[in-house]
C-alpha cells in the first residue's frame, strides 16, 4: 500500500471522434448502424475514419457478444490495451506500458461520459466501483497514445472514454439476469418520455463477484458485492440539448491483504451537460459535476474524495479550411485520508488540489487530402503550477481506402497526494520536490481496408519518458525514503489490429500489440526499488476473436487471447479461452450461455510487489436479457 | 538527440501529395450502407427480376451525394441470391429495384411522380418537413442517421416490407 501509489492525471477531456472504415459499417447489422454516432463530441460533422490516433473503438455489440460482465472484462476487447485481472475485485489496466495493480496504471486517462473517474488521492482507478448497466454502454473509444482526443488530454500512455447511450435509445423495460459459479447479477432498467422534448430512464443493478484462488489452490477473501442505482434524463429542443445524468452506489469488500473483517465503498455522482448547435458546424458546449467516492477499509483506512469540475468548449468552422476547437474548465478534488494503525499518513490529511486548464486546437486542410491538426494544452495545478501539453498530428488520406498519419506530442502526469504527501514514520519522507513525470511521443500509423473484406489499423510508437518516479534513499542512512524523479528512459512498440469478414455470416478479427521498455535510473540516483518497479508489462500480447451468426437467432463468438510472460514479479504467460453462445429466442428475449478461461482450470494474470498473488478460475455463467 | 528527433519529425510530417477528391462524410457512409442493406427486408412482386440471380440495381438519380463509398460499401455484397449493382442515372429509367433520388424538393417530386406504382423501393434525405418523400427517407436525428417508412407509399408500388424494418423505423406511415 505504502508504495503502491502511483498518481494518476488530473485532467478530464472530452471524448474522441468515432471512426469507422467502410468495412466496418458493413459488418454491422441495421440495428448497429443506426447506432453509430456521426459527430464527435464537437458536433462536427465527422470525416470518416481520418482521426490520426490509434483509436479502437469497442461497441456495445461487440460487448454483448463478448459476455463481458464489466467496464474492465469489455475493456480486454481493445488489442492496445493491457487488461490483467489480479484479483476479484482489481484490474491493473494500461496503454503502452507500466501497468501497476493497487491502482490502475497512472498513465491512462479514464472517463465514463467526460467524468473523469480516477482518484487524485490513491492515484489511479479504481476498477471496483465503475460500474454501468452493460447494455446502456454505447461504445468505449480507446485511445493509445497521448493527446488522445484530438483536444489535448494530458493522459501520457493513453485514453479511455466509456460513453453510454442516451435514453431516448433505452426506451421500455428491460431486465438482465446472469447467473454463474462464481458471480451473478441482476438489473432493471425501465426508459421512458417525458413531454415532448425529453426522455429519461431509470435503473437498478446489484452483483456478487466471487472469490478468486490463492496460489496455492484455495479460496482467497476478495469476494465482494455492489449495488448501484441511477438515471438518465435528455432534453433536445431546436440546437439546444441537454443531458442530466447521476448514479449512487455501495458495495462491501473482503480486505486484501489483511484478510480482516471486511470493507465498504461507495459514492456517486451527478452530472449535468448542455451543447448548442450554432449551425455549420459549430458548437457550444459545457458540463459540470459532482462526484464522491470513499472506501471504508477493515485496516483503519478511510479515504473520501470529493470532485468538483467544470469544462465548457466552443467549436469553430472556418471553410472547408479550418476547424477550431477552444476551451477551458477548473477542476476541484478535496481528498480526506484517515490512516489505520500502522500504514502510511497524509500530511495534510486533508486537502484539496485545483486544475485550471485551457486548451486551443485547430485542424487544418493543408491540401484536399491532407489535415494537419495541432493543439496546446495549458494547466496549472495545485503542486507543480504551469504545465503544457503540445500536439501535432496529420493525416494524409492516400486514396479512399487508405490513411496515413503521424503525430508528435508531449504530455505530463502531475503529482497525487500520495507522490508528495505520503509519510511513515522513520521509513518514507513524502516527496516534497516530486515533479511531474513527462513525455514526448512520435507515432506514425496507416488505417484502411487494403482488401475489400479486409480492415486494417497499424500503429507504431517511440516514447520518451522523464523525470519518473523513483523513491531515494537518502545517503548516507537509507531511511526515511524521499519520492523524487529521477528514472528516465524510452518505450517503443506496434499496435495492430484486423478484421476479416469470410462470410456474410462469419468474421474474424485480430489484435496485437507489442512493447519494449528501456528504462534507467539517472547518474546519483539511490532508488531504493529499481527500473522494474515503474511498472510489469509483457512484451507482447495477440487475440482472436470469430464471430458467426447462424440465421437471424444464434450467435457464437469465441476468443483466444495471448499475453506474454511479465518480468518482475514474474507471472507466467497465458492463453485463455472465451466462448460465448447466444439465442435470441423471442425479439424480445434473449439468452445466452458464457465460458470464460475455458482452457485452464485457472491461471494467474497479475504480480505485484505489494499484493498476494492470485489465479482466476474458469467460470461459465447463463444469461437472460428481456426487452419490453 | 531528443531535439534532433524532434526536429526530423517536424520535416517528415510535412509530407503533402498531390489534389484528390473530396471527404467523404460517415453519414453519407452510413446511408450507402443502409441502401444494400434494406434489400433483405424487402418483398419486390417475382417479375421484378429476370432470374433468381440477377442483379438488384441501386440506383442514384441526380447529383450523387455518395461517390465512391457507396462502390465500395456495395462491393461484393448480395441480397439473397441477387448481387448488388450500382448505377448512375440522370432521369428514372426501368430495371431499378432500389432508387436513391438526390437533390431538393422540385426535383425530387417528378422523378417520384414518374415511377410511382412501379415496384421500385424509392429512398431519399430530404428534411422531414417537406412534402416529397420516397417511400424511405433518412432522418439525422440526435448524431445519428435513422430513417422514416411511407408504408403506404410502399403498398401503391407492390412492395411488401418486412415488419422488423418497420419496427426500426423511426417513423412510420401505414399502409391502408
Amino acid at each position: 500500500m505504502v508504495l503502491a501509489a502511483i498518481p494518476a492525471l488530473a485532467e478530464g477531456a472530452d471524448g474522441a471522434p468515432a471512426t469507422k472504415t467502410v468495412e466496418e459499417l458493413g459488418q454491422l447489422s441495421i440495428e448497429e448502424l443506426a447506432n453509430v454516432e456521426i459527430t464527435s463530441v464537437s458536433r462536427r460533422p465527422e470525416p470518416l475514419s481520418q482521426a490520426p490516433a490509434a483509436i479502437y473503438v469497442i461497441t456495445g455489440d461487440d460487448i454483448r457478444r463478448a459476455g463481458a460482465e464489466s467496464i474492465p472484462e469489455a475493456l480486454r476487447l481493445a488489442p492496445n490495451l493491457a487488461v490483467a485481472r489480479v484479483d476479484a475485485s482489481t484490474y491493473a489496466i494500461t496503454a503502452r506500458g507500466f501497468n501497476h495493480s493497487t491502482a490502475t496504471a497512472n498513465k491512462l486517462l479514464v472517463m465514463i461520459d467526460g467524468r473523469t473517474v480516477y482518484s487524485p488521492l490513491f492515484a489511479g482507478v479504481f476498477w471496483d466501483v465503475q460500474n454501468t448497466l452493460i447494455d446502456d454502454i454505447d461504445r468505449i473509444e480507446v485511445i493509445s497514445g497521448p493527446g488522445g482526443t484530438l483536444w489535448g488530454a494530458n493522459a501520457v500512455n493513453g485514453v479511455i472514454n466509456i460513453v453510454t447511450r442516451s435514453s431516448a435509445d433505452t426506451q421500455g423495460a428491460l431486465v438482465d439476469l446472469r447467473e454463474g459459479a462464481i458471480d451473478r447479477s441482476a438489473g432493471v432498467r425501465y426508459g421512458g418520455t417525458l413531454g415532448d422534448n425529453a426522455t429519461y430512464r431509470i435503473y437498478a443493478m446489484g452483483f456478487e463477484r466471487g472469490h478468486t484462488l490463492t496460489l496455492d489452490g484455495h479460496g482467497a477473501r476478495d469476494s465482494w458485492d455492489n449495488v448501484q442505482s441511477g438515471f438518465r434524463v435528455d432534453w433536445k429542443e431546436a440546437a439546444d440539448a441537454v443531458t442530466v445524468q447521476g448514479d449512487l452506489y455501495h458495495g462491501t469488500v473482503e480486505d486484501v491483504p489483511l484478510e480482516v473483517d471486511q470493507g465498504a465503498i461507495g459514492g456517486g455522482n451527478l452530472m449535468a451537460r448542455w451543447s448548442r448547435d450554432l449551425g455549420n458546424g459549430s458548437a457550444l458546449s459545457a458540463q459540470v459535476y459532482y462526484d464522491r467516492a470513499w472506501r471504508d477499509l477493515s485496516s483503519g483506512i478511510r479515504a473520501v474524495v470529493d470532485t468538483y469540475d467544470f469544462d465548457a468548449q466552443y467549436g469553430l468552422v472556418l471553410g472547408r479550411a479550418h476547424d477550431l476547437v477552444v476551451g477551458g474548465g477548473y477542476r476541484a478534488t478535496r481528498d480526506t485520508f484517515q490512516p489505520g494503525p500502522g500504514t502510511g499518513f497524509l500530511d495534510p490529511p486533508s486537502r484539496t488540489l485545483q486544475l485550471a486548464n485551457l486548451f486551443a486546437q485547430d485542424s487544418v486542410a493543408l491540401a484536399d487530402r491532407v489535415r494537419l491538426t495541432f493543439g496546446l494544452k495549458l494547466e496549472n495545478n495545485s503542486y507543480t503550477g504551469l504545465e503544457y501539453m503540445p500536439d501535432v498530428r496529420l493525416a494524409w488520406q492516400v486514396s479512399d481506402t487508405a490513411l496515413l498519419w503521424s503525430a508528435v506530442s508531449r504530455a505530463v502526469r502531475t503529482p497525487s497526494r500520495f507522490d508528495r504527501d505520503l509519510f511513515i514514520t522513520g521509513i518514507l519522507a513524502g516527496g516534497s520536490s516530486f515533479e511531474s513525470e513527462d513525455v514526448v511521443a512520435y507515432e506514425v500509423g496507416y488505417r484502411g481496408q487494403p482488401l475489400p473484406s479486409l480492415s486494417l489499423s497499424v500503429s507504431a510508437f517511440y516514447n520518451a519518458y522523464d523525470n519518473l518516479r523513483t523513491v531515494e534513499a537518502t545517503s548516507p542512512v537509507i531511511f526515511p525514503l524521499v519520492i523524487e524523479n529521477r528514472m528516465e528512459g524510452n518505450g517503443y512498440g506496434v499496435e495492430a489490429w484486423a478484421t476479416y469478414a469470410l462470410a456474410p455470416w462469419w468474421r474474424i478479427s485480430g489484435g496485437l500489440s507489442t512493447l519494449h521498455k528501456n528504462l534507467h535510473l539517472e547518474s546519483g540516483s539511490h532508488d531504493a526499488f529499481g527500473v522494474s518497479f515503474a511498472g510489469n508489462d509483457p512484451d507482447f500480447q495477440f487475440q482472436l476473436r470469430s464471430s458467426m451468426n447462424f440465421g437471424p437467432d444464434v450467435e457464437f463468438d469465441v476468443e483466444l487471447r495471448h499475453v506474454d510472460d511479465l518480468p518482475s514479479p514474474p507471472v507466467l504467460a497465458y492463453t485463455a479461452l472465451d466462448a460465448r453462445l447466444g439465442w435470441h429466442v423471442t425479439d424480445q428475449l434473449e439468452l445466452a450461455i458464457v465460458g470464460s478461461d475455458l482452457s485452464d482450470p485457472s491461471h494467474q494474470e497479475f504480480a505485484s510487489p505489494t499484493l498476494p498473488g492470485r489465479e482466476i478460475e474458469r467460470s461459465l455463467y447463463l444469461s437472460a436479457v428481456w426487452k419490453s | 538527440m531528443r531535439t534532433l528527433l524532434a526536429r526530423l519529425a517536424t520535416v517528415l510530417l510535412f509530407a503533402i501529395p498531390g489534389a484528390g477528391h473530396a471527404q467523404v462524410a460517415l453519414e453519407y457512409a452510413i446511408k450507402a450502407t443502409y441502401l444494400y442493406k434494406f434489400a433483405p427486408f424487402v418483398e419486390w412482386p417475382p417479375t421484378s427480376f429476370e432470374s433468381p440471380t440477377a442483379a438488384l440495381n441501386i440506383c442514384i438519380v441526380g447529383a450523387d451525394p455518395f461517390g465512391a463509398t457507396l462502390d465500395q460499401a456495395a462491393a461484393g455484397q448480395r441480397a439473397a441470391e441477387h448481387p448488388i449493382a450500382i448505377r448512375r442515372l440522370a432521369s428514372p429509367a426501368a430495371g431499378c429495384q432500389i432508387m436513391f433520388v438526390a437533390g431538393p424538393a422540385d426535383v425530387i417530386a417528378p422523378v417520384l411522380d414518374a415511377i410511382r406504382g412501379t415496384p421500385v423501393l424509392t429512398v431519399t434525405d430530404a428534411p422531414s418537413g417537406a412534402s416529397t418523400h420516397g417511400i424511405i427517407n433518412f432522418v439525422v436525428e440526435a448524431n445519428h442517421v435513422r430513417f422514416d417508412i411511407d408504408d403506404e407509399a410502399a403498398a401503391r408500388n407492390g412492395l411488401v416490407i418486412s415488419s422488423k424494418l418497420l419496427r426500426l423505423a423511426r417513423a412510420v406511415r401505414q399502409r391502408p
